[in-house]
């Protein structure tokens, strides 16, 4: 881009090392092997949990049973007689029956136990069973979040290797229609289609806050107006009045010219329309013959005695509002062509028929503000960036 | 030798500093494990209340205290249980606010090591280049 395109091109390997991805891929897939460890844990929670089930279920059919030796002692020596054998401490077993087979101690967590019954123990252990499977549930949840995870950084990976760049631009006014697609095409992000909407959608808002902003600034404009037209009219002679009027709108002139030269500069890059670059060097064209005038008429009246009171009130005039200079340069032909009859004139007249042709060069940007068509957009500018 | 002796000074400094680190490091593992085992004591808890919940009120509940289990009160273990899980979740967030504590100081403690080495790199070069 050119020297004045606001935006970065960045390295994405600049931006993260390759290590450093490795790194994070690394975690990411140690943080799934634990997660899938935990499922695998929780599975055995369930089977037990179902076999427990089953037993309980089973347990009170009969009155009573012999204690069954469990798979370990079934391989043993001890149980030779099919009799089963209650461990008592390490050492030793005795033969043993279950009575009360409806009964049991639940141990519900905690050091608490509860007497049940085996059918309201099989509810305990369903319960139990639900919230093992909740567990397994949310546990497969993160896994498929770590699982996208990682894939998006092994996608960072792959586009490391293949030396992809960032690119940040703003959002400039002019800037927005060609700068977004631009980026989009570079593929900086992985869908550039949903970058360019969310810019679009982006570009409308900008739209509405200017018109917005140039509302208000129009309301501004106008009541400032209002109060400038009482105040001239009682506060400053009209003999005051045109030179204060005449070094303030040119002054303006200037800094417009810069904001049109600035303006068409930006423009150009961005390849805006050339319509509108046309009208912007028209604008500007007129802009310095009338500042050219304006010079020639700045020096003619350097004498003037009253140059040196005015210039006070100039400078409240400008910190006030611009709009005013655009009503008092229209005050100033008459004095003009009473006074001074040469050059002077006819810049005058030509500004006054020339703003009238600037006028719809741009009405989109500024409806309603006749008087001055270059200017809020200028100032608008200013304040944006 | 100024020069050697602020870096020798630097580095004495770094080497404090970054015993501090590790002691806040540990601290902050110590009570990431006391977190980890009041929220599984909470689980747990909250699955024993609910359990209690559901049981009539005629129903023996026990209590394991050392090896023998001690008769309780349904509404007696229902409300032990219920401060049991009041305590456990105000110790949680205590154990919360200083771990957000901790770790703000280790952040803190973590910039000041990294201007530090940067400081004493910035050293090392000029006395490289002297």
């Amino acid at each position: 881009m050119e020297a004045n395109a606001k935006g970065t091109v960045t390295s994405l390997t600049s931006m993260f090392s390759v290590e450093e991805v490795r790194k994070a891929t690394e975690r990411v897939e140690a943080a799934i092997a634990e997660k899938r460890k935990e499922i695998e844990h929780f599975r055995e929670f369930i089977s037990e949990n179902s076999n427990l089930i089953s037993l309980v279920k089973k347990l009170p059919e009969e009155l009573n049973h012999d204690i069954m030796a469990s798979p370990r002692f079934a391989a043993n020596a001890y149980s030779a007689n099919h009799m089963g054998k209650v461990p008592f401490g390490k050492a030793a077993f005795f033969p043993g029956r279950l009575i009360h087979t409806n009964e049991f101690m639940v141990l519900l967590g905690e050091g608490y136990f509860v007497e049940r019954t085996s059918k309201q123990t099989v509810e305990i252990l369903k319960r139990r069973g639900e919230y093992l499977e909740s567990k397994v549930n949310s546990s497969k949840a993160i896994i498929e979040d770590l699982k996208a995870e990682a894939s998006f950084f092994g996608s960072t990976a792959s586009e490391l290797e293949e030396d992809l760049v960032e690119i940040r631009e703003e959002l400039s006014d002019e800037g927005s229609h060609e700068s977004i697609p631009e980026s989009g095409l570079h593929e900086q992000d992985s869908n550039p289609s949903k970058g360019y909407e969310e810019a679009v959608s982006n570009e409308e808002e900008e739209y509405a806050r200017l018109m917005a902003r140039l509302d208000e600034l129009e309301k501004e404009e106008l009541s400032a107006e209002g109060v400038d037209e009482s105040g001239d009219e009682d506060t400053v002679p009209t003999n005051l009045d045109m030179p204060s009027g005449r070094s303030s709108s040119s002054h303006n002139l200037i800094l417009s010219k810069d904001h049109e030269q600035n303006l068409l500069k930006q423009s150009k890059d961005d390849h805006a329309s050339t319509e509108e670059v046309q009208n912007i060097k028209n604008n500007l064209h007129v802009l310095e013959q009338l500042n050219d005038s304006m010079v020639q008429l700045d020096d003619l009246k350097l004498q003037s005695p009253h140059k040196g009171d005015n210039k006070p009130s100039l400078e409240v005039m400008n910190s006030k509002h611009d709009a005013k200079t655009s009503k008092v340069s229209e005050m100033v032909p008459p004095n003009q062509s009473s006074r001074s009859s040469h050059d002077s004139l006819k810049a005058f007249t030509g500004c006054i028929i020339e703003r009238p042709v600037n006028l719809p060069m741009n009405p989109e940007q500024q409806p309603g503000t006749s008087s001055q068509p270059s200017k809020p957009v200028s100032r608008f500018k200013m304040q944006r960036k | 030798m100024a020069s050697s002796a602020a870096f020798r000074d630097l580095q004495r400094d770094l080497e404090t500093r970054a015993n501090e680190l590790s002691k806040l490091q540990k601290e902050i593992a110590s009570h990431h494990q006391r977190r980890k085992t009041y929220t599984i004591q909470l689980g747990e808890n909250e699955l024993v209340l609910k359990e209690l919940d559901l049981l009539n009120e005629g129903a023996n509940v026990y209590k394991l205290i050392g090896p023998v289990l001690v008769k309780q009160d349904l509404a007696e273990a229902n409300a032990n249980v219920r401060k049991r899980i009041d305590y456990m979740t105000a110790e949680l967030k205590r154990v919360d606010g200083i771990l957000q504590d901790l770790e703000a100081k280790q952040n803190s403690k973590k910039d000041g090591i990294l201007k530090l080495q940067q400081r004493l790199q910035s050293l090392q070069a000029g006395t490289g280049k002297a």
